[in-house]
């Protein structure tokens, strides 16, 4: 349901399930990502792309590039509701965002800012948009000046191609129920693979589990960039190859590429600006020695 | 619309139908799962304070009515609202929408009890959240 005069539209309301919980007590991020999906599909009929339409021509819109920002934890039982809005319409690539808000503190927790163009479900070919949906999203096109809007990233993105000081964080299988109708993996199977490389990424550093246990640390994502460079299909065999870009007072970054075992090919590439916190006080501290320690040659940051 | 509230806005996943390609019916639930979270809160029940003061809902009794299937990739929306109450349950009045056609998919009619979660017991509203129950009360030909 489309607000005129905002030009929001309506896109989600839920809650946060006990089982969206990882072990840093609130919402793991594939579980932003999931509602953004249901977002997604509202902000689609919005423009005219019902599911019954997309089912028949086997077309949608697709994300190409997508900004995700952690704003404010969410903890189990919390209420969620979105709003989606059009920012721009270029040649065949719409630009446009979803922002989850936390309904009780009635602050933005999740925000989605992206790329999207439309492409084939089967074949992942690209084709123009339609006229009615370009016409719909060109009406609703609006600067949104009310709504929060991130500033631009100012840390190094890891580009798709091989470099040295990478390694492997997780190796998996894509299973017929991480996939939609046409075969495609959904965006929440893609994230918690990027989440389940965490714990890989601190042990490269020499942080083990027992280690952040004992300091009551947390860790966070702030900041994800990606890049949607192919589909993913049902079955494909992936493994995910990361690295150290960047690290700061509070912060680091790091890289995932995402690689189809078969082909070689970087179906996916992310960059992650992420904390450590305490998991008491819920606030960032210090990024930990181990990370320090990491020789500056080393960082990813230098091969680009 | 009087006392209907939207309760929750989502979509069907392939990985939620079955066989027959339609949601299977422990989907309709979890969309009342979420449904419900709104309406605790709206009654006046937030996730902290049922955390910290041990209150919560069990739910005592459920009906349930199918209309129309819904298949992958449908988007949906819940709305909700009380149909009447007692000193210690709510009947609540759920209908799931098919958000693209505007067609009734679902409904259900669930009584739950406000409960002492750690006596593990029924207990009487309080009195603000009588005000919210009022609020939510479904009238006339709503219902």
């Amino acid at each position: 349901m489309t607000d005129l005069a905002s030009k929001l539209i309506n896109c989600y309301r839920g809650t946060v399930e006990a089982w969206e919980c990882d072990q840093m007590q609130h919402m793991n991020v594939q579980f932003y990502t999931s509602k953004a999906a249901a977002a997604f599909s509202h902000l689609q009929n919005a423009l005219g792309l019902t599911p019954e339409r997309i089912r028949s021509e086997k077309k949608s819109l697709r994300f190409r590039t997508v900004r995700i920002q952690y704003k404010s934890e969410m903890r189990m039982g919390g209420l969620l509701h979105g709003f989606a809005g059009i920012r721009d319409v270029q040649n065949d690539s719409i630009t446009a965002f979803i922002h989850l808000h936390d309904s009780h503190k009635g602050v933005v927790s999740g925000v989605f800012e992206f790329t999207a163009d439309y492409r084939d479900l089967e074949s992942g070919e690209q084709s123009a948009l339609p006229a009615d949906v370009k016409a719909v999203a060109l009406s609703l096109k609006d600067e949104h000046s009310d709504q929060y809007k991130p500033a631009p990233i100012k840390h190094t993105l890891l580009p798709a191609k091989a470099m040295d000081h990478m390694f492997e964080t997780n190796r998996s299988a894509v299973d017929v129920w991480e996939c939609d109708a046409f075969g495609n993996i959904e965006m929440q199977p893609v994230i918690a693979r990027f989440s389940d490389a965490a714990s890989h990424i601190m042990k490269s550093v020499g942080i083990t589990r027992q280690m952040q246990k004992a300091r009551n640390l947390g860790s966070a994502a702030l900041d994800y960039y990606s890049e949607y460079n192919q589909p993913v299909k049902m079955a494909a065999s992936l493994y995910l190859r990361s690295g150290l870009l960047e690290r700061m007072n509070k912060t680091f970054v790091f890289g995932h590429q995402m690689i189809n075992c078969d082909t070689g090919d970087i179906v996916n590439t992310t960059t992650v600006l992420g904390c450590y916190f305490d998991m008491t006080a819920r606030k960032a501290v210090p990024l930990p020695e181990e990370y320090r320690n990491v020789p500056e040659e080393q960082l990813l940051k230098y091969q680009i | 619309m009087s006392g209907y509230i939207e309760s929750f806005r989502g979509h069907v996943l392939n990985s939620q139908c079955d066989l027959m390609g339609h949601m299977n019916v422990q989907f309709y639930n979890g969309c009342i799962s979420q449904a419900m979270a709104t309406m605790f809160a709206a009654v006046g029940l937030r996730p902290e304070d049922m955390k910290s003061r041990e209150r919560g809902f069990a739910a005592i009794e459920q009906s349930n009515r199918y209309h129309a299937e819904l298949l992958p990739g449908d988007i949906i929306h819940m709305e909700s609202g009380v149909l009447k109450s007692s000193s210690r349950t709510l009947t609540f009045h759920h209908k799931l929408f098919n958000s693209s056609t505007g067609k009734l998919s679902y409904e259900a009619t669930i009584t739950a009890a406000f409960m002492d979660l750690e006596a593990r017991k029924a207990i009487p509203f309080e009195e603000e959240m009588k005000n919210n129950i009022a609020s939510l009360t479904v009238i006339g030909e709503d219902a």
